[in-house]
């Protein structure tokens, strides 16, 4: 008797505590979590996970997106192909896994591989704050591991690794056909000699750009004015950084016409730009060297390419004290042009030669290959275009042998260089993750379905019965102090009505695919007002910016953007649960351990 | 008052002079009275090409094979020059360049 009696008090009590939380008046606010800005990343599941594991961490210090999300691309990209990680429990994932959503996903990243607090971390970007001006790099790394995740997912099948193939051959042959026309055009020397112009070209670029962010700060306000200083602040150092690496490296010679200044290269800068290009030429350990002075960065050890702009551009900015490999004085200038530079010649030399040899099948760069993509292939009897496909199935061949391209052992190199502390914070807290728990529960947006056709009056009533339970789940977590997670499509927030994105729609039609939508957030508090209408509290990851622009939310019909007491905006938004929910695709939240 | 010494010392015709580049040279140019990018010292000289040829733009122009710039032409084949594309950050321009070594921005070539 007493063994039915508990469970039926338990469920009363859950019942009861439910039933309180939509009480009008009852309203829920938790801490106020760091205001975090992904800028362009499409990170937004690691912004949003990084929220709910501090939570569940009960961390003071925010928890860094930047490294979840790289974990989260890591462990995406060892699900899609085949080397599982154990203690998985799920099938392969989806294709999107990379993109939206699934912070379920990041979390079991997270207990995979650690987690570190925002401050060990530097990439991460707080209160619109970018000081090592790194977002832009990151966001092409994430976006060239992403294609890459759509490349070698099981899906994509053989027909995509062949069209792949095309467009690479096709890429390589019209090299082949440019080297022939003009072979010293590709010598790395003589590419070397256009560093001196191509620092110049960004000193020049950067002093452009101050003078676009002072002619705006003279109409600027708020956070705006602190942003474009900033902006002007990292430009200027970037200008002296990038002028002290030209005197270094350059000579300059005045021909017959005094206002023409020819500028070559120092030898002993050239002898150091190919020293770097025989390092990326080296093959390490049998992994796929695909970079780069790190070398001489760590005395020891080599980057992924994806990583090495993150690599580069820290050391650039001074930010580490790796021994550099000039002495003293000359220590800032192996950096990203002469990197560049060394790389392009390499590069570009190897494809001169009739068929690849094993240095450029060692190198192989994926992200430069995928840019590669949007060529057509031209077919024609040329005996050059035959190698050019040899040497594009080649590339293939060794991409399909190991597509993982030993990517997690080099992303642990990339974190015990840039980030030991982090690293170190990683080995303590896979602990601690191991105990706690994502729960998600999938829901087919209200207004993504009433987008599809053929809907039946079922599957409408279907969708009203799956917001309610949404709602009642989110409500639940909430109110017990747990953070939610909301995977929304974000249509809502920018055009009238409450209609979600193609995109949306599209994906939810695709057969045998998770549903997907475009941006997460955290929800962080609900509010049960006196007509017993509930609104939520949701952190968003834009900075403090407020993102309604649809006229009907804006104009604070269903939704408020929070602001402090000094009026500025916080990233946080209230809004209806109509609007919210009628958008959501996902809603998940990770248990305390 | 010592506003207005300063006013005179301003020249009637003032004109800072700008770097572009074109590969790893770099080149100084000032705008010309006539309108066009020359190169300064070039506009002290009095046989020299760019500046002759900034003075004396040419109006009846054609526009070049697969619609190509009508300076580019006139560079070419009224001036036996060479078209060169220099670069300023993200800003390019075409510029010709005359037998004797000057430059001179295409458009200030025709009218």
């Amino acid at each position: 008797m007493k063994k039915l009696i508990l469970p039926l008090a338990l469920i009363c009590t859950i019942s009861a505590e439910a039933n309180s939380c939509l009480r009008p008046g009852k309203k829920v606010e938790l801490k106020q979590f760091a205001v975090q800005d992904q800028d362009g990343l499409g990170i937004c599941y690691a912004n949003s996970a990084s929220v709910l594991l501090q939570h569940a961490m009960g961390w003071e210090k925010p928890v860094s997106y930047q490294q979840l999300a790289l974990g989260h691309a890591n462990y995406a990209r060892s699900w899609f192909t085949g080397q599982k990680i154990a203690n998985t429990s799920g099938k392969p994932g989806d294709r999107y896994a990379g993109e939206a959503g699934n912070i379920c996903l990041s979390v079991e990243a997270a207990k995979q591989y650690g987690i570190c607090d925002g401050h060990s971390f530097k990439f991460d970007v707080h209160n619109g704050q970018d000081p090592w001006a790194m977002q832009e790099k990151l966001l092409l790394a994430y976006g060239d591991l992403i294609d890459y995740l759509g490349l070698v997912h099981p899906e994509m099948g053989n027909s995509h690794w062949d069209k792949f193939s095309k467009v690479l051959a096709s890429r390589i042959y019209n090299k082949k056909k440019e080297c022939k026309k003009d072979p010293a055009k590709f010598m790395a020397d003589k590419i070397a000699q256009m560093m001196p112009a191509h620092l110049k070209q960004r000193i020049t670029s950067y002093e452009q750009r101050i003078e676009n962010w002072r002619k705006e700060l003279k109409t600027a306000s708020g956070n705006d004015v602190q942003r474009i200083n900033n902006n002007i602040k990292f430009a200027k150092e970037w200008i002296v950084e990038f002028q002290d690496i030209l005197r270094f490296v350059s000579d300059t010679k005045v021909g017959a016409n005094p206002d023409v200044k020819v500028y070559t290269l120092r030898p002993k800068a050239l002898e150091e730009l190919n020293r770097v290009a025989s390092i990326y030429a080296t093959k390490l350990n049998g992994d796929f060297m695909t970079a780069t002075t790190s070398t001489s960065l760590s005395g020891k050890a080599a980057l992924p390419t994806i990583e090495s702009p993150l690599a580069i551009m820290y050391r650039a900015a001074r930010g580490m004290g790796a021994n550099f490999s000039i002495e003293a004085e000359k220590d800032a200038f192996n950096d990203e042009p002469s990197l560049e530079l060394a790389l392009s010649a390499h590069r570009i030399q190897s494809l001169c030669k009739d068929s690849l040899d094993e240095e450029i099948l060692g190198g192989i760069d994926v992200p430069a290959m995928l840019e590669m993509r949007c060529e057509g292939i031209v077919e024609g009897a040329d005996p050059m275009m035959n190698s050019a496909i040899k040497d594009a199935n080649s590339i293939v061949d060794v991409l399909k042998k190991n597509p993982m391209n030993n990517f997690g052992s080099k992303m642990a190199t990339m974190f015990e260089l840039l980030a030991p502390g982090c690293m170190r914070q990683m080995q303590e807290t896979k602990s601690s993750l191991n105990k706690i728990k994502c729960e998600s529960v999938a829901l087919a947006s209200v207004a993504v379905m009433s987008k599809l056709q053929n809907q039946t009056d079922a599957s409408k009533e279907n969708s009203s019965r799956r917001m309610a339970r949404s709602q009642s789940w989110m409500t639940e977590r909430l109110c017990a102090n747990q953070p939610v997670s909301v995977d929304v499509c974000t249509d809502f927030m920018q055009k009238p009505g409450f209609a979600d994105t193609d995109f949306c729609a599209q994906r939810q039609t695709q057969q045998g695919q998770a549903m997907h939508a475009n941006h997460t957030m955290a929800v962080v508090g609900y509010e049960v007002q006196s007509n017993k209408n509930v609104r939520y509290l949701v952190q968003n990851s834009w900075g403090r910016a407020c993102p309604f622009t649809n006229p009907a939310i804006a104009a604070g019909k269903d939704a408020e953007c929070e602001k402090d007491a000094s009026g500025k905006l916080t990233g946080r938004f209230w809004i209806s649960d109509k609007a919210l929910i009628t958008n959501t695709m996902q809603l998940a939240t990770v248990a305390k351990p | 008052m010592p506003i207005l010494f300063l006013l005179f010392l301003v020249p009637a015709f003032a004109s800072t002079p700008e770097q572009w580049w074109v590969g790893n040279t770099e080149i100084s140019f000032v705008e010309a009275p006539q309108g066009g990018l020359v190169n300064p010292s070039c506009l002290k000289k009095e046989n020299c090409k760019a500046a002759l040829a900034v003075k004396n733009k040419i109006g009846d122009t054609k526009i070049g094979k697969g619609g190509a710039h009508p300076a580019s032409t006139v560079c070419r084949e009224n001036h036996n020059g060479q078209i060169v594309i220099a670069f300023k950050g993200d800003v390019s321009q075409s510029f010709c360049r005359f037998k004797d070594g000057s430059y001179a921005s295409l458009d200030g070539l025709i009218k």
